[in-house]
């Protein structure tokens, strides 16, 4: 067993038991008829597992760089293949964000989906196994099992409760992302015939040469960038956001993203060292496009959908730009940022979510003037479009912030790329947020001159879906430590690693 | 000592069964039982058989434990496919007792196949596989339309052909090194091919009848209009039986020439990447499913050689391995057609929308089964390819490994837009289709299978690895 491998325990295998838990409960629910059984089944499983992977949280220990809470199984010997799922502080930050956000997908869509409740369901939580295993897996093998696995789950919640461009939208987003696993493929078949095994420990501690880390980076790099999306891999998104039901869009921004910057971390950083050195700028400057073209395509959106969606593509270009500033405090900026991501673009897809189901449109011209209707709405959706923007005292301000002062510390012109991102953000969610709360087509413009609108305002379930997640923007805002405490120690000892790597 | 060659004698005690049945007069449902029951006491013979191993006849035929494997394979095959298209309801009435006659002996002729290592031995068992199956592609009960017989037609012509081309390379082989044994061929056969390009030619050409089986490009041709003009039963069997035992012979033959043949593996990988590309390619604008799984099948023989061309120990159980799970899968496929069409007629992929409403059984079936053609994980589909590629990266052919991954992404489009269809919404009621019990869990152990060998393939290669031995020196 290599040292980097810890086999601590609390009692039982705590990540097996996360991925397998909504997989029983997928398998379960193929069982229950009624729709509201499903429902509930759906809340308890997804709240189940959310109670399950807590003592990550509390028994994971801070100070250790390597892969915690290890389990390790003959899966295939004849090719070396082994069962091996751990976390270290990168992963167990993301699998914790999808235990949040996947009871939130389900109570989120109680009323959205109301045709084939049973299979949305199943889908879901296939989903949740899947996207935990991605994060848990220690195993390339595995971890691309369930990198695809994740696939025809999402492909089918976007062809079969999207939106009317559904069969575009869904098939886009499919061969997009097939091509991109393609490349994953080939890099993971170079890396295990090179390596002569799977297992990410062991990969990690064998030296490889330059021109084969350089090949693994490049595949590997096409494929992170289109799930991340970096740009110009970045067209699938917004087409899937559109179309996709509220819980999809959650699930695509808030966790799916987050693989891509994930996969950066786990492999180009981690297996490629050299080589991503060598490419750090490039993936910088295509990281600070992302920023500035995202952000400016946001601002000319009307579908706010598709407003979030080019956020997101800036938003993840902050990150990418974190990570291949390759200093430890740049990388744990990322890490924080995905969180943040996470959490307040997830929040702002539920109140797009909330909004369409009151108005049956997603353009800012219909959504305009809600501000003396739904009070209560309103203000939440500021606090999360705040916290998406970065206004300091919310987790945004944060993450961005850290990843700016790295910037800056690496080279005062990255730093100065990446802060008009900032400003343009601020501007597009503020005539977003102006729009939906105000609007302005007359200085003494007042909502009841429009035709009276019939709906209420959001109601206790819904309040507490964003409740809780604005407990969490600002609760990372004001102690982000509860975050980078966790990350610390593996960020660290992955960027020396790579300071480390020479030709 | 004869009970070696078990699942043969099985084999032929069935075919000389359907013989004399052919004279009298059985009911359509008793022979289609005896059928089954054959197949499954075939299978039990050949899992008997399976770890016991000599030589018969004067060394011409080779009970090695890679020949009972794949004949455990073919017999497995065969039940699966009886058990799939259960009924026969596409073939012709009136006709079920020689259809099984020639089913049994095509059998026979495969297992002969795999075993034997004499070269004139193999043309006779070839042929005998061969003219069965020719008259099976016929016996179809839409007997009005042009399209079984053509394609009857076009399968003897083309199996014609290819057999003259084999024979014609056999002649080389023979004038180069003065032997039909394989054994002996192996021991002259890796000099030649470095020194004489003529036995490089010779062997190519001696090739020719099993890359015919095999389906792999350019004799690929006669598969998109054969299946279609086939019944659904017969395009099962023949998309998946004869391409097993094509490759155990493929196996064989590359295994004689050795790994160092630089010359005839630039020959096989060229054909290889162009039956992957054209195959996918072809496929691409089909609405036929049948031709679509044709063309899905020469895209299939192209991913098999390239596992076949690294001829190591990764490489060949990977691809049994594979060969296992691409019969499951096409049998999948196919089974979901049969059931589709009660006439026998042929489905395009426009058929397929609403499928979920109709039999969501049915179409789980087919998403499982085209996920696995695709290689998506966690299915044999994706396990299957993955180690065979890996196999074939251990002899470095990067470039041969880098297409056939870029092939899999094309390939993933079509088998989407079956998955697709099945899932599309339709409005309106819609007429369920049907299954009888045994249908029914036929789907779940088709699902089961492709599932499990892909999430648990140590317990395939447990069985697979001792057969490899005997094709490395």
């Amino acid at each position: 067993m290599t040292p980097s491998l810890l086999l601590q325990g609390i009692g039982y295998p705590v990540l097996s038991v996360l991925v397998c838990l909504p997989l029983a409960g997928a398998g379960l629910a193929l069982f229950v008829r009624s729709a509201p059984a499903v429902r509930w089944l759906a809340v308890a499983v997804t709240l189940l597992t959310l109670g399950a992977s807590l003592p990550l949280y509390s028994s994971f220990d801070r100070t250790l760089p390597g892969f915690q809470f290890v389990e390790h199984r003959a899966w295939l010997p004849a090719a070396q293949f082994d069962y091996i799922v751990g976390v270290d502080g990168i992963s167990v930050v993301l699998v914790l964000l999808t235990t949040l956000l996947m009871p939130l997908c389900v109570l989120c869509s109680w009323r959205e989906v109301q045709e084939r409740v049973q299979e949305f369901v199943v889908v879901l939580l296939l989903l949740e196994a899947a996207l935990i295993g991605v994060f848990v897996s220690l195993n390339i093998v595995l971890f691309y099992l369930f990198w695809e696995g994740m696939l025809i789950p999402l492909y089918l919640l976007i062809a079969l409760w999207g939106g009317p461009a559904r069969n575009y939208a869904s098939v886009k987003f499919f061969l997009y992302t097939f091509a991109g696993s393609i490349f994953l493929l080939f890099a993971l078949l170079m890396l295990y015939v090179a390596a002569g095994s799977c297992s990410m420990p062991e990969l990690l501690q064998q030296p490889l040469s330059y021109e084969l880390q350089m090949l693994v980076f490049i595949c590997c790099t096409v494929a992170f960038a289109v799930k991340t999306p970096l740009y110009p891999l970045h067209t699938w998104l917004p087409a899937a956001h559109v179309e996709a039901p509220t819980a999809g869009s959650v699930i695509l921004a808030g966790i799916l993203l987050k693989m891509g910057g994930y996969g950066f971390l786990r492999f180009c950083l981690g297996f490629a060292p050299a080589a991503t050195r060598e490419a750090a700028p490039v993936m910088m400057v295509c990281a600070l496009a992302a920023i500035l073209i995202g952000g400016l395509l946001a601002l000319g959106q009307q579908d706010l959908k598709r407003l979030v969606a080019y956020s997101s593509v800036a938003h993840m270009g902050f990150v990418v730009l974190g990570i291949f500033l390759l200093s430890s405090r740049g990388m744990q900026a990322s890490v924080l940022q995905m969180i943040n991501h996470g959490i307040s673009t997830g929040a702002l897809f539920i109140c797009i979510g909330m909004l369409y189901e009151r108005t049956h449109s997603r353009l800012l011209a219909d959504n305009s003037a809600l501000g003396a209707l739904m009070p209560r709405f309103v203000t939440l959706l500021t606090l999360c479009a705040f916290s998406s923007f970065g206004f300091p005292g919310t987790n945004g301000f944060i993450g961005e912030f850290l990843i700016i002062v790295a910037a800056f510390e690496k080279k005062w012109i990255l730093g100065a790329g990446a802060v008009p991102g900032v400003l343009i953000a601020a501007a597009y969610m503020l005539r977003a947020l102006q729009k939906i709360i105000w609007a302005d087509r007359s200085p003494h413009h007042h909502p009841r001159e429009t035709p009276p609108r019939m709906f209420s305002d959001i109601g206790l379930r819904e309040v507490g879906i964003l409740l809780v997640l604005v407990f969490f923007i600002i609760l990372i805002g004001l102690q982000p430590s509860v975050v980078l405490d966790l990350t610390r120690a593996s960020v660290e000892s992955l960027a020396n690693r790579v300071a480390g790597a020479g030709r | 000592m004869f009970l070696l060659i078990l699942p043969e004698l099985v084999f032929g005690t069935a075919a000389l069964f359907f013989f004399f049945a052919a004279i009298g007069k059985l009911r359509r449902r008793v022979l289609q039982r005896a059928g089954f029951i054959a197949a499954l006491a075939a299978l039990c013979a050949a899992a008997w058989a399976y770890d016991r191993t000599g030589m018969l006849f004067h060394g011409v035929y080779t009970l090695d434990t890679l020949s009972q494997c794949f004949k455990l394979l073919v017999c497995a095959g065969l039940v699966l496919v009886m058990w799939c298209t259960a009924g026969f309801r596409g073939t012709r009435e009136g006709f079920s007792a020689e259809y099984h006659l020639f089913l049994c002996l095509g059998c026979l002729g495969l297992c002969c196949m795999v075993s034997t290592t004499e070269l004139i031995t193999l043309i006779i068992s070839m042929e005998v596989a061969s003219y069965s199956f020719y008259a099976l592609v016929p016996l179809r009960s839409r007997r009005a339309e042009r399209e079984p017989l053509e394609a009857g037609i076009k399968y003897v012509f083309f199996g014609g052909a290819a057999t003259a081309v084999t024979l014609y390379g056999m002649s080389y082989l023979f004038g180069l090194t003065q032997t039909t044994s394989l054994q002996k061929l192996a021991q002259s056969l890796p000099a030649l091919l470095a020194t004489e390009p003529l036995a490089v030619i010779g062997l190519v050409l001696f090739t020719a009848g099993i890359c015919y089986k095999l389906a792999l490009f350019p004799l690929h041709y006669w598969m998109p209009d054969v299946f279609v003009g086939a019944a659904h039963e017969t395009a099962c069997v023949l998309a998946t039986l004869p391409k097993a035992a094509a490759v155990c012979l493929l196996l064989r033959f590359l295994a004689a020439a050795g790994a160092e043949a630089h010359r005839l593996v630039l020959v096989f990988s060229t054909l290889a990447v162009l039956s992957m590309t054209i195959g996918n390619l072809s496929a691409l604008g089909q609405q036929d499913i049948k031709r679509l799984l044709a063309y899905s099948g020469v895209a299939h023989a192209g991913y098999l050689v390239v596992g076949m061309l690294a001829l190591n120990r990764l490489g060949i159980s990977a691809v049994i391995y594979y060969l296992s799970g691409y019969v499951v899968m096409t049998a999948g496929c196919f089974y979901v057609l049969y059931r589709l069409a009660p006439q026998g007629e042929n489905i395009t992929v426009e058929d397929l929308r609403g499928l979920y409403r109709r039999s969501p059984l049915l179409a789980a079936t087919l998403a499982v089964a085209a996920s696995g053609l695709a290689g998506i994980p966690p299915t044999i589909g994706f396990t299957g390819k993955f180690l065979m590629f890996a196999g074939a990266l251990q002899r470095e052919y990067y470039a041969l490994v880098a297409i056939a991954v870029v092939n899999i992404c094309i390939a993933a489009f079509y088998y989407l837009r079956l998955v697709r269809a099945a899932y599309s919404s339709v409005s309106g009621q819609v007429e369920r289709v049907l299954l009888p019990r045994h249908a029914t869990v036929c789907a779940a152990a088709l699902i089961a299978a492709i599932l499990l060998s892909g999430m648990l393939p140590q317990f395939f290669f447990e069985k697979i690895l001792p057969a490899v031995p005997t094709l490395l020196r």
